[in-house]
């Protein structure tokens, strides 16, 4: 009887183990296993499967500004478009400014933060440089199964890995300065009007950016320095409704109405005169100007704003103004200096 | 009888940061707004006139001037520069905005 009850019992149990065996083969099979290690067969299957986003040889708003607008423009339509995720191929990357690159880590994030189940691979930049300079920026780490390894840098540029927020970050500026303090001999009055200046810029994407209360607030910043040319520079950028559409507003509010004022002379008076506040007062407008007062300073400085459908530079010597049928998310505020 | 009243002293490095962050509580660190309600407002009402020094700072954004010591005007009274005593002595722009802020506010400052 004992006998006949442990040989039932012994029965049962190999059924058990086999039944969990099977189990874990077929889990297996369908790529989920914890165990397994390196690619998975089946969601790389799927990766082949997704629509693939090929970015552009040249991604600068300097010098290919059009281009670069359209790809964005198009980067955003994909983010809508497709449901099951994308493939991004970096590979024919041979020009990316730092302004392209915060835009590009702006655009992830946005599509990690708004569709976190959203499948993404990436291959990466062949570019050694360019493959550094997202590297160092912190790209890849929307990318979980990117290579990028931080190990040494051979190139003359130092970038601050990018911070963004949705609230002002003094801590982020003074990291920001602190990371210039190796090439630039910013005297003291000229640190204090950095910080302050980059502050109210933060200060303007929280109150005015985004309008619509629902949207999140975000801006984002990369700061870069140079160790043979000696220049520091960094870009902000906000995907807000942009300076035009903030002017306009305000001075609906008001119930002034120039005479239509074009975008790009809206961002100018923006930078030149700081005045189009709502309430006129000392305090408010003073971020941009700020910072084109370090550009009059110095021949080798500039200070270029794209902003919805424009795109304004400012240097010593000129300033010059452009407005584009392809429209641009938001802000982006691209300054260098070098002396 | 007569009593003395002691200036309290409050250092803006020393009790609160050196980074003065952007205009509210909600929006920013070491904002104006926290700074005014947390160290300037109960240090004034504890003992009545304060010296706040203001050096040291890595900047000062116009926000948290405003904030802090604009709307001081309009919650402590036009006067309470009277009472409240500013050091600010090695960043001249933001001194001079310091006192337009109070001024814009109404306030009365030397």
């Amino acid at each position: 009887m004992n006998s006949s009850r442990y040989l039932k019992k012994q029965r049962h149990e190999r059924a058990i183990q086999r039944r969990s065996l099977k189990q874990r083969i077929a889990k297996k099979r369908r790529g989920r296993s914890g165990s397994f290690t390196g690619p998975r067969p089946v969601q790389a299957l799927i990766a082949e499967k997704l629509p693939l986003l090929e970015l552009p040889a040249i991604l600068n708003f300097e010098t290919k500004n059009q281009e670069t607008r359209r790809f964005f423009h198009n980067l955003d339509e994909m983010i809508r478009e497709y449901k099951h995720g994308l493939r991004i191929e970096h590979s024919g990357l041979q020009d990316l400014s730092p302004a392209a690159a915060l835009v590009l880590i702006a655009e992830m994030y946005r599509l990690h933060q708004e569709f976190p189940r959203r499948l993404k691979y990436c291959h990466m930049p062949k570019d050694p440089r360019i493959r550094d300079l997202l590297g160092h920026m912190g790209y890849f780490k929307y990318f979980p199964e990117s290579s990028w390894s931080n190990m040494t840098n051979n190139s003359s540029r130092f970038y601050l890995s990018h911070r963004h927020g949705e609230s002002v970050d003094p801590e982020a500026v003074k990291d920001l300065l602190i990371h210039f303090m190796d090439e630039q001999k910013l005297n003291i009055q000229e640190r204090q009007a950095l910080y302050a200046a980059l502050l109210e810029c933060m200060q303007n994407v929280v109150d005015h950016a985004y309008p619509n209360s629902s949207e999140y607030h975000r801006w984002w910043l990369i700061g870069c320095r140079d160790s043979v040319t000696h220049e520091i520079s960094f870009c902000f950028y906000d995907q807000g409704v942009g300076i035009p559409e903030t002017i306009r507003v305000r001075l609906r509010d008001k119930k002034v109405w120039p005479l239509a004022p074009s975008d790009s002379e809206l961002v100018r008076t923006a930078v030149v005169e700081g005045h189009y506040s709502r309430t006129k007062k000392v305090t408010r407008g003073r971020g941009l100007p700020t910072l084109r007062q370090f550009v009059n300073s110095s021949r080798n400085a500039s200070l270029e704003i794209d902003s919805i459908a424009t795109r304004c530079t400012f240097t010593s010597t000129q300033i010059t103004n452009d407005d584009t049928e392809t429209r641009f998310r938001g802000t982006l505020i691209s300054w260098r200096l070098t002396r | 009888m007569t009593t003395a009243m002691e200036r309290r002293k409050i250092s803006l490095i020393q009790d609160f940061s050196d980074t003065p962050g952007g205009r509210c509580r909600s929006q920013s660190e070491f904002s104006g707004e926290e700074f005014r309600d947390d160290i300037i407002r109960p240090a004034l009402r504890a003992s009545g006139e304060l010296e706040i020094d203001l050096d040291g700072a890595v900047g000062f954004p116009a926000s948290f001037l405003d904030e802090a010591f604009g709307r001081l005007v309009e919650l402590e009274g036009r006067d309470v520069f009277k009472r409240v005593k500013l050091k600010l002595t090695d960043n001249a722009v933001a001194l001079k905005l310091l006192k337009s802020c109070i001024q814009e506010h109404g306030g009365v400052i030397d």
